[in-house]
């Protein structure tokens, strides 16, 4: 199962064309407007107005990376990001893994009645839940915190986790885990033992889905942590226009920033966990 | 937990004590955070709250639901989600898909290919509406410019001012911006699809196309059913891209979303009442696709 | 003067308030893009002038709608932790409503003595069903740029009337060819296409309470041929304010319409290079035939809080922001158009900012764009509208008759 010792697969010239086509479609497709924002940083506001269009700028001017740290507190919200998008991924996956290990495994009364209720939470538009929420916030003193984007964030992505490990869950052999069980290992066993390692690949997957989901939020962030301390990166890179003005190369400076550690953890992340557990996991 | 189960059998009853256990921490955190704001809109809804018309208070019933079938908004906006809806959610499977099977795909770039799957959906939302709205802009807009360098057009296209471009631009938009989703799941999927089954299938002779469709896809159908029914979810709240480009384009009411309607109203608008009533509309149009998926679903695991 | 006394009544009742009561804490809300950084200093003043009062800045999202969307959130929830917020103009009447704004009246003591100093403009924007619910922070207006260089160029006057505009573009355009754009306006669904649209009703005598008048038909008229006889750029209805700002510095456009804040910009106070420099006039915008010049007022106000705790606190600090000192140095220091006629014609200003002495006019003329509770939907139906004959996706009549139907009810 280890992706390092996949054969080299035997390919006609016409797949190889397909392939070839798809990853440059997937690279190209993917990376274009990232390199667009890369390119329009280091531009001046002159350069943009052109047309035919200018791609390359005149010079490489990094003066706009300086100024998204000098006129925001930038490397403060992106801290705050980074404490609120890890603790709701947290918070959020340790909750879904018992709850879809039970819907995918147990025997569970009106199983799809209940996953019918789980994703109805995500079905509220979350702009009708921003005032009550705010004054259940304000209640509990909790505006202004890191709870109050963790809790809703954690809350809002564990419908999208728990469908998304039922469903992992759902593909594994039952031999397997009736043999641990046979073995003398108990249900709880079975599933840290031999579930949760196989399900790796699911869980990464669940991991990053709230993980963005909670780093991309913006409605709820712009309204309960309204402190400069407290504010966090998707509400951040919004904060350098004018009331008229939108400066572009210091707004995809911006952009560039929020998005280069937070691409590059991830794929770390994902190359790291998804090889070490497999790799350590049982085998099949 | 009923006495019927404790009869039946007594391992079924310790499972089904057991699945309670795992699931009250979710329970609770969902029941915590998301269900009292949940119950205050489904009350909204009943009463005439618009703060332009302060004087118009007090419970009408359902008499605001009655208002939607007559708001020819509401049902324009209906329309223009549902249309959006299925030619997103189609377009992002019909992109994320080879993208996945793309980045799957062990090759020297598959590291670059990884992370092209995930930069469209870590760029943040609410810039990524400008920056394809600028790509699309008229006077100095890229694909303009590609389109005039390859000799297609002569003169610039105005993409944001002509109604049926506008919506073919938010369209790809979308599809960029949430083809990552489906893929990320897709990969993940592929990922724990032992590589014994699809060898399996190519040394049975099948091509490779032929193993896709008869390997692959089936094992690939719980990812995607999730992938589904979320991009599903999110494609009827769908709001982000197009607020951003309604402020760029008008094209006569086409862009407008049924999120973007119940934005205006509640908190543009102020009328929180019909504003919670349309909250309420959307979250049963919701109810009635995921109730299709999960019969899809049981049908499809437990036969 | 007047003004003189209450603003030392304010100020003695202010130190006598800060020695008897212990201390209390002011909110203030702002936008980011407001610049906190000219304000942070004048409210330093104010609370060493007045130790009982602390002041803390809150700064929300950096667009209009953003801080819209923060303030309704925390104003639904009647919550009472911001005493004084900074609103665009055209809130006034649907905060008024929903009762979020405090009316001032009752604090000011006699009102129409104390307002008369300022200019009618933000204060009739200020003012809802006959009270007045926030003071004015700075003004701003739509003012017609056009290129002195070039008007010597040709030997012509700065344009009277929209026809001599026409007529005059028509000629430059013709002498300079390439790019060059002969009028500049705003066309994308935004409020600047909403001034652009109420100007030239007004200016033709016309008025938004029927915009199927022949006054209508003639201003939305003048933007459409102006779009077809290529005096403006065909993708006229997707330029937004900062894109004629843009094109104007580059050195493009012979005339066009824009805020105050473009200035700067055109004189080198700007992150893109200008083509412009020296070069710029300001006027007040032409009229159709006979009729009298007219703009939109732009602009910010301080509002109060109705749920606020501490509105005596919190009016006072109001009025020290609109009084003659601070509204000075906003204009010394953050250029910002003041409320206050007088500063018009006050040396420090007009040393730092020579260009407000021909400003003035304008502002003094400027009117306030609908003040309704539903002035949310009627900017949306005229910019929706307007954008859509700019297009040309609508008939200029079937864009009005469309207006007119959706405004109706609203504006009843």
């Amino acid at each position: 199962m280890s992706e390092a010792e996949l054969p080299a697969p035997r390919l006609t010239p016409a797949e190889r064309g397909v392939r070839v086509l798809a990853i440059t479609g997937l690279i190209v497709g993917g990376f274009f407007p990232f390199v667009w924002m890369v390119l329009t940083s280091l531009k001046s506001e002159g350069e943009l107005q052109k047309f035919p269009v200018q791609y390359l700028p005149s010079t490489l001017n990094p003066v706009n990376y300086g100024r998204v740290f000098s006129e925001q507190p930038f490397a403060q919200f992106f801290t705050n990001s980074l404490v609120v998008s890890l603790l709701s991924t947290a918070l959020c996956i340790a909750f879904a893994v018992p709850a879809a290990y039970a819907l995918a495994r147990l025997h569970v009364r009106a199983r799809g009645l209940l996953m019918t209720l789980v994703v109805a939470f995500s079905m509220f538009p979350v702009v009708s839940l921003l005032v009550p929420l705010f004054r259940l916030f304000r209640g509990a003193n909790l505006l202004n915190s890191y709870p109050a984007l963790i809790l809703p964030y954690a809350a809002l992505s564990l419908p999208v986790a728990i469908l998304t490990l039922v469903a992992f869950f759902s593909a594994i052999p039952r031999d397997l885990e009736a043999a641990a069980m046979v073995d003398g290992t108990g249900r709880v066993g079975a599933m840290l033992r031999v579930v949760l390692p196989l399900s790796a690949p699911g869980m990464v997957t669940a991991a990053l889905l709230v993980f963005v989901n909670s780093w991309n939020e913006f409605l709820l962030a712009l309204s309960f942590n309204t402190r400069v301390s407290m504010r966090t990166v998707s509400v951040g890179v919004t904060l350098y226009q004018g009331e008229f003005a939108f400066p572009w190369p210091l707004i995809a400076a911006a952009v560039v920033v929020a998005t280069v550690p937070i691409v590059a953890l991830i794929a770390i992340f994902q190359r790291r966990f998804v090889a070490g557990l497999t790799a350590g996991g049982v085998k099949a | 937990m009923t006495s019927r189960s404790v009869r039946r059998r007594s391992r079924e009853s310790s499972e089904s004590r057991l699945a309670l256990l795992l699931m009250l921490p979710a329970a609770v955190l969902l029941c915590g955070v998301l269900l009292f704001p949940m119950l205050t809109t489904l009350r909204d809804s009943l009463y005439l709250n618009k703060l332009t018309e302060p004087w118009l208070k007090g419970f009408v019933g359902l008499k605001q639901y009655g208002q939607l079938i007559h708001d020819p908004r509401f049902l324009q906006a209906l329309r223009n989600t549902l249309f959006f809806g299925v030619l997103t959610v189609g377009g992002s499977f019909l992109v994320g898909i080879p993208m996945a099977l793309a980045a799957h795909t062990p090759s020297r770039v598959r590291g670059l290919a990884r992370v092209a799957l995930l930069l469209p959906w870590a760029m943040p939302p609410v810039i990524s509406g400008l920056i394809f709205a600028w790509l699309f802009n008229a006077q100095y807009g890229v694909f303009n410019d590609i389109l005039y360098r390859l000799g297609f057009i002569q003169e610039p296209l105005r993409w944001l001012s002509t109604p049926g471009l506008a919506v073919v631009a938010m369209v790809i938009t979308i599809v960029w911006k949430t083809s990552s989703f489906v893929a990320l799941i897709v990969l993940g999927g592929l990922q724990g699809i032992p590589r014994e089954l699809t060898e399996a299938a190519e040394v049975d002779g099948a091509t490779r196309v032929q193993g896709f469709f008869r390997v692959l896809l089936p094992l690939l159908a719980p990812s995607l059913a999730v992938a589904f029914i979320f991009r599903a979810i999110s494609a009827i709240q769908v709001f982000d891209i197009p607020y951003t480009f309604i402020q760029q384009a008008p094209a006569q009411g086409l862009l407008e979303t049924l999120g973007v309607y119940i934005y205006r109203t509640s908190i543009e608008f102020l009328d929180f009442g019909y504003g919670a009533a349309l909250s309420v509309a959307l979250f049963a149009i919701s109810l009635a696709i995921t109730a299709v998926y999960v019969r899809f679903v049981r049908d499809g695991s437990t036969s | 003067m007047n003004i003189r006394t209450v603003l030392t009544t304010a100020l003695a009742l202010a130190f006598a308030g800060g020695a008897a009561q212990a201390a209390t804490t002011l909110t203030v809300f702002m936008g980011s893009q407001q610049r906190p950084e000219v304000f942070q200093p004048i409210f330093d003043r104010y609370q060493q002038a007045n130790p009982g009062v602390t002041i803390k800045i809150e700064t929300g999202g950096a667009t209009s709608e953003a801080q819209n969307q923060y303030l309704t959130t925390v104003l639904a929830a009647r919550d009472s932790t911001l005493d004084i917020f900074l609103i665009d103009v055209v809130r006034t009447a649907t905060f008024g409503a929903a009762g979020w704004a405090e009316p001032l009246n009752s604090y000011l003591g006699s009102t129409d003595a104390y307002l008369k100093s300022f200019l009618p403009g933000p204060i009739n924007a200020a003012t809802y069903s006959g009270k007045l619910y926030a003071m004015p922070a700075f003004t701003d207006a739509q003012f017609l740029y056009y290129r002195k260089d070039l008007l010597a160029k040709y030997k012509l006057p700065v344009p009277k009337t929209w026809e001599e505009l026409t007529a005059t573009a028509t000629k430059i355009q013709a002498g300079e060819g390439g790019s060059m754009q002969g009028f500049n306006f705003q066309g994308a669904p935004i409020e600047g296409t909403v001034c652009n649209f109420l100007e030239m009703l007004w200016t033709g005598g016309g008025n938004v309470s029927d915009v199927t008048s022949p006054a209508a038909k003639q201003g939305l008229g003048f933007l459409v041929n102006s779009v077809k006889s290529k005096l403006s750029p065909a993708a006229s209805a997707e330029i937004k304010t900062d894109d004629s700002r843009q094109q104007f510095q580059a050195g493009n456009v012979a005339m066009g319409l824009n805020w105050s804040y473009a200035w700067a910009h055109f004189q080198g106070n700007s992150p893109q290079p200008t083509m412009v420099k020296g070069n710029v006039g300001v006027a007040a915008l032409p009229a159709f035939g006979q009729n009298a010049s007219a703009t939109c007022t732009g602009g910010w106000e301080w509002a109060m809080n109705a749920y606020s705790t501490h509105k005596k606190e919190s009016v006072k600090l109001l009025q020290y922001m609109s009084s003659i000192n601070v509204q000075r140095e906003m204009a010394v220091k953050g250029a910002y158009l003041p409320v206050r006629k007088s500063l018009y014609s006050d040396p420090a200003v007009l040393t730092v900012n020579p260009h407000f002495k021909s400003l003035y006019p304008v502002v003094l003329k400027a009117r306030p764009r609908p003040v309704t509770p539903n002035y949310p939907r009627v900017s949306e139906i005229i910019r929706n509208s307007v954008s859509a004959a700019v297009a040309g996706s609508k008939t200029v009549d079937a864009a009005l008759s469309d207006m007119q139907r959706d405004l109706g009810p609203l504006l009843k």
